[in-house]
């Protein structure tokens, strides 16, 4: 017997197509995005997953990407909790500006780097920034001390993992299943978290939207016994696609 | 200050049909959702804002109050489910028709299951496979579940779900969406109004038209928000 956990990144918002860095900002799904949602939810359905509560932070992509997929598995009625610390990694500075733009400003070299380091962090944004989170009611019950100004993908992962320890990890070992819809960097901190992955394998972790991501997982110690995608099974001809799953 | 704005859901695709629905889990009306996109817009343009959203256990809620949120953009605040906000359960009478019903069981004895406070519509067998028992949604739920139920059945759930839930949430001085159905929300208006029976069933709460409920110091002000 494993517990297993499922994790659902959110499709293509309407920033994708601007090329800009979203982090915090609540943009909204792209059409696309819709499309890739309701396919995870069918995906669920098709595989008959049944779920005890699902999770999602509090930026609107990944809220509706939830809501889509339980529509469409018909568990609109499971209860739902958000949390600030399922949220995107913090693009500090850099949010709302076109990456080519930051390019431009920064050097090439240096945008890679704060896109792709574990530990680098984008420039920071000041308190008296329109983008501050302070500024956003939907974080006026957190303690500001805890409210990012940047994150490197290292901070991100600090403040996703209390959540995992005192939240779903009580749940999933008091036998609930549980379905998370959130972001690129806040899954991988999980990911990093239940695969014992360093840091460098962690950067280099790509998550694909749209497709459930399924965890199974030691009864005790809940680490990864294994873990696929759905969607993939009987998918035929994809040789290689062992290998991702490895 | 506390206040409550209940939304009625929009135009299930049954309502249409003129069947008894009650605790079957019938989608909106794909019409129905811009309705719903623009109460929020409206609630928007009269500034409300809220802390909280509760909903019922049915999707046709569940989904109203996502389309309200979504245009408020404020579908990041917490979300309650309660089943106590359910609508009365009809027993057997869930899924005819009215015309059939009447067949069945006479137009007067129909008549009187509808409008009366506390006549029954014929129960379910305990062993039906719709009793809300058999549904994984309910299967967490230890008190004990309707198999139809009057008005005055219904009451007492509302009740509860009122000292249990709403209270506590007014007494911090929460702003409440509620997305839940006629009667539930009738019973929920009755209470916090001190109406009678008659008058609350005299109410009627059109699909998709927010009421707001106000306190003002020990007074209730009810008006619908257009």
């Amino acid at each position: 017997m494993a517990f297993k956990l499922v994790l659902i990144r959110h499709g293509q918002s309407v920033w994708n197509k601007l090329d800009r860095f979203t982090g915090w900002s609540d943009v909204d799904l792209s059409p696309q995005g819709v499309e890739e949602a309701k396919k995870a939810g069918r995906l669920l359905k098709q595989h008959s997953f049944v779920f005890d509560h699902a999770y999602t932070s509090v930026l609107t992509r990944a809220i509706k990407t939830l809501h889509f997929a339980l529509e469409e598995a018909d568990m609109t009625w499971l209860p739902v909790t958000k949390n600030w610390r399922l949220n995107e990694r913090h693009y500090g500075g850099l949010q709302g500006r076109n990456k080519e733009d930051t390019r431009e400003d920064f050097g090439a070299e240096e945008v890679h780097e704060w896109r792709r380091a574990f530990m680098t962090r984008p420039p920071m944004l000041s308190e008296y920034d329109s983008r501050y989170p302070g500024k956003d009611e939907r974080y006026r019950d957190v303690n500001p001390e805890e409210l990012p100004l940047g994150e490197a993908l290292a901070d991100t992962l600090d403040r996703v993992l209390p959540y995992w320890e005192e939240e779903l990890r009580p749940r999933i070992q008091a036998g609930e299943r549980l379905v998370i819809a959130a972001h690129g960097n806040s899954l991988r901190a999980l990911a990093k978290n239940l695969e014992d992955l360093s840091d460098d394998k962690v950067v280099s972790l790509e998550i694909p939207t749209g497709k459930p991501l399924v965890y199974e997982l030691d009864e005790q110690t809940l680490k990864m016994k294994k873990k696929y995608y759905l969607g993939e099974e009987n998918s035929g001809g994809n040789w290689f696609s062992f290998l991702f799953n490895k | 200050m506390a206040q409550i704005v209940f939304i009625r859901h929009g135009e299930s695709i049954w309502n249409s049909e003129e069947r008894f629905t009650g605790w079957d889990d019938i989608p909106l009306s794909e019409e129905a959702r811009p309705v719903l996109s623009d109460v929020g817009l409206t609630l928007l343009e009269e500034l409300y804002k809220f802390d909280v959203a509760i909903t019922s256990y049915l999707d046709r809620s569940i989904v109203s109050c996502w389309e309200v949120l979504d245009s408020m953009n404020l579908l990041w605040i917490p979300e309650i489910r309660d089943w106590r906000l359910n609508p009365r359960h009809y027993g057997v009478l869930q899924g005819m028709t009215k015309e059939d019903a009447a067949a069945q069981y006479g137009q007067e004895m129909i008549e009187n299951i509808r409008h009366s406070f506390d006549i029954q519509p014929p129960l379910l067998n305990e062993n039906d496979e719709r009793n809300p028992r058999n549904d994984i949604r309910y299967q967490k739920i230890e008190r004990s579940l309707p198999i139809g139920e009057s008005m005055e059945d219904a009451e007492v759930r509302v009740l509860q779900f009122f000292d249990e839930v709403l209270a506590p949430l007014l007494k911090e001085d929460k702003r409440v969406l509620i997305s839940g159905h006629e009667d539930s929300l009738k019973l929920l208006i009755k209470r916090m109004e001190g109406l009678s029976t008659e008058e609350m069933l005299e109410l009627k709460l059109p699909p998709a038209k927010p009421i707001a409920l106000e306190l003002e110091g020990d007074k209730v002000v009810r008006k619908f928000i257009e």
